[in-house]
């Protein structure tokens, strides 16, 4: 275990020295600022204060739009409908709706960048293996005292441990700097939303665990992959090329091939990555969570499987 | 007699159908240099990498200290060190940052060893500068350096000299020679030179497309009874003849240069009175050496 902790360091003390890491948390943080920006120069009409007047304001809008005979009864039921009923539910229970220049609506706004902290560590997990290729350096690594299995491990538990670092570091940058600029005193810490046709109320802390989590969880997956690929073709390039593309593509994939009928499109790893649909909205027809999380758990050993078989077996030729 | 810390038994490496490397038998002993001579293709890397791990074996064992690299691994590593082809380090990191990382693979980081082995190379004043501005000598004493960090009972290392300048390479064998006097350790060091194996190795292995072709066990007791020529660029030469009259088999002068004629095994002592003379040595070398005409004897068949 103690050597294990030394190979984990190792890893982290090798990615901290590059500049490719420090530029990742540059983006982060600079994302975060842009959007501070841009919160503070749009002009809000509705503030925290008088939150009750907008809904009802709005709420009139809307049952305008429903008594409209123009508006396709699609986009009434599914759309208009479910807004009324929420905005109802606040106003019958006192829940304030997150305003972006609050501290937790100010989270609200950041937590979208869950997607770049994904690219980032698709970039990390197909590099940390195949860059001792690329430099040359796996032959001394390899030489040393120590199975090949257990570096692969260290490697991709530095991966998952960046991946949280990341995580935490969205979060906790966006509360902290939502809360000196906006303060806390919003009155509604809930969060409101429609699952299954269901209202649902759940405390906004809760709420982000969920969120958060639920990403995680896909992005550790989609790092699996990425490093799985790269440990096959020691290359970083095609790793992250077809991690990126079913990253950002493989939703679009999955849904094409589902309305195409086709039945095996949900046994596909990327078409259950996405656990929080399985929280708000609703879920593709045929797929639960359980469903789900067998699904991930059974592509993770495979990833798993062929990236130790590759890396312990394979004659270093460099 | 201890057992061998290296033992190669029967060793074989097929890729595709092609034998690269041919039943190979070769053992290391205790405390001893061991020259791998070949021309380049001749199977020292692939016998080289067999022996740390790094590559699959076909068929033979490899025994390290007593530990089969395949089934025990971890254990045979213990005992073997050094690089292969090139000592790759990271060139972004500090020579410095690179012996704590390999360091730390084996155990606590430990900075008086990693201190006292860049002194050990020389590399102390450079150690806490950046990999990629270092020389090609610099990396290859950094991938000594790193080496010796686990204390290892044999150092395999490829072609270490290899690009290297003259005096890099002069810089290399001598740190060598140092290393494994100070610190007993046997070396396994491959090269396509044959001078410079003469000059660093106890014992040369010839292997020749993927055969060991000779495997010279007493070379250097050979060497050591055998006569040889050197020349001397000493000042006062007068004087250095009065000194070396009676120690040499044969001497002569040609203006500044004298000839001598010796057992190998003198020439340290030579030199040393020389020095307790006072006298100012500029060069002494080798005129010819039997060994080169042997090995060119071997591989010319082919060439």
């Amino acid at each position: 275990m103690k050597q294990f902790i030394r190979l984990v360091k190792n890893e982290h003390m090798k990615l901290y020295k590059q500049k490719m890491m420090w530029i990742i948390i540059a983006i982060l943080i600079s994302t975060i600022t842009l959007t501070l920006i841009v919160t503070l120069n749009s002009d809000e009409e509705d503030s925290p204060s008088d939150w009750r007047t907008s809904l009802e304001e709005k709420n009139a809008v809307l049952l305008k739009q429903m008594a409209d005979e123009t508006i396709p009864e699609d986009y009434k039921k599914n759309t208009i409908e479910k807004e009324l009923q929420l905005n109802n539910y606040r106003l019958e229970n006192d829940i304030s709706p997150l305003y972006s220049n609050t501290a937790s609506g100010f989270v609200q706004e950041t937590v979208g960048f869950t997607g770049l902290i994904t690219l980032f560590i698709i970039i990390i997990a197909a590099s940390i293996v195949s860059q001792e290729y690329t430099w040359g350096t796996i032959k001394l690594l390899l030489m040393r005292p120590v199975n090949r299995w257990k570096f692969i491990i260290a490697k991709f538990m530095t991966v998952v441990l960046n991946a949280l670092y990341l995580y935490i570091l969205l979060f906790c940058l966006s509360l902290i700097v939502g809360t000196i600029v906006f303060g806390f005193s919003e009155p509604g810490l809930r969060y409101v939303f429609m699952a299954n046709g269901e209202i649902k109320d759940v405390s906004i802390f809760y709420h982000f665990l969920q969120y958060f989590g639920s990403k995680f969880v896909g992005v550790i997956m989609i790092a699996s992959f990425a490093f799985m690929i790269s440990t096959i073709f020691k290359k970083n390039t095609i790793a992250i090329t077809i991690s990126i593309f079913i990253q950002f593509a493989g939703t679009l994939t999955s849904s094409v091939l589902s309305l195409l009928d086709k039945g095996f499109a949900k046994y596909l790893f990327f078409a259950n990555t996405n656990l929080y649909q399985y929280v708000e909205g609703a879920p593709p027809e045929g797929q639960t969570l359980t469903f789900s999380i067998i699904n991930l758990i059974i592509y993770f050993i495979i990833f798993k499987f062929i990236s130790f078989y590759m890396f312990e077996k394979r004659d270093v030729v460099t | 007699m201890s057992l061998p810390i290296v033992k190669v038994l029967n060793l074989t490496k097929k890729i595709k159908n092609k034998e690269i490397v041919k039943d190979v038998n070769l053992e290391i002993n205790k405390g001893e240099i061991v020259g791998f001579l070949g021309p380049n293709g001749s199977g020292k890397t692939t016998v080289m990498k067999m022996i740390v791990g790094l590559i699959s074996i076909s068929s033979g064992e490899v025994i390290i200290n007593g530990h089969n690299i395949v089934t025990e691994k971890e254990e045979a590593l213990k005992y073997v060190s050094g690089f292969i082809e090139y000592p790759e380090l990271y060139k972004f990191m500090t020579g410095f940052d690179n012996l704590v990382h390999f360091q730390r693979i084996l155990g606590p980081v430990n900075k008086e060893d990693i201190a006292r082995l860049a002194d050990l190379v020389g590399l102390k004043d450079a150690l806490h500068q950046k990999v990629k501005t270092y020389s090609l000598g610099m990396k290859q004493r950094l991938g000594i350096a790193q080496a010796l960090l686990s204390s290892p009972e044999v150092l395999i290392l490829d072609e270490p000299t290899n690009g290297l300048d003259p005096a890099g390479i002069i810089e290399i064998r001598e740190y060598l020679l140092k290393i494994a006097k100070e610190q007993n350790i046997s070396i396994f060091i491959s090269s396509h030179l044959l001078n410079e194996m003469e000059i660093l190795c106890d014992r040369l292995i010839y292997i020749h497309k993927g055969e060991i072709i000779d495997d010279q066990k007493n070379i250097e007791t050979e060497r050591e009874r055998g006569k040889v020529t050197f020349s001397l660029h000493v000042t006062p030469t007068e004087l250095a003849k009065e000194v070396l009259k009676d120690v040499v088999i044969d001497i002569n002068t040609q203006q500044q240069t004298i000839i001598i004629q010796s057992y190998f095994g003198d020439i340290p002592f030579l030199i040393k009175k020389l020095v307790e003379h006072d006298l100012m040595i500029y060069s002494v070398s080798p005129q010819s050496s039997s060994l080169e005409s042997k090995y060119l004897a071997k591989i010319s068949g082919d060439y």
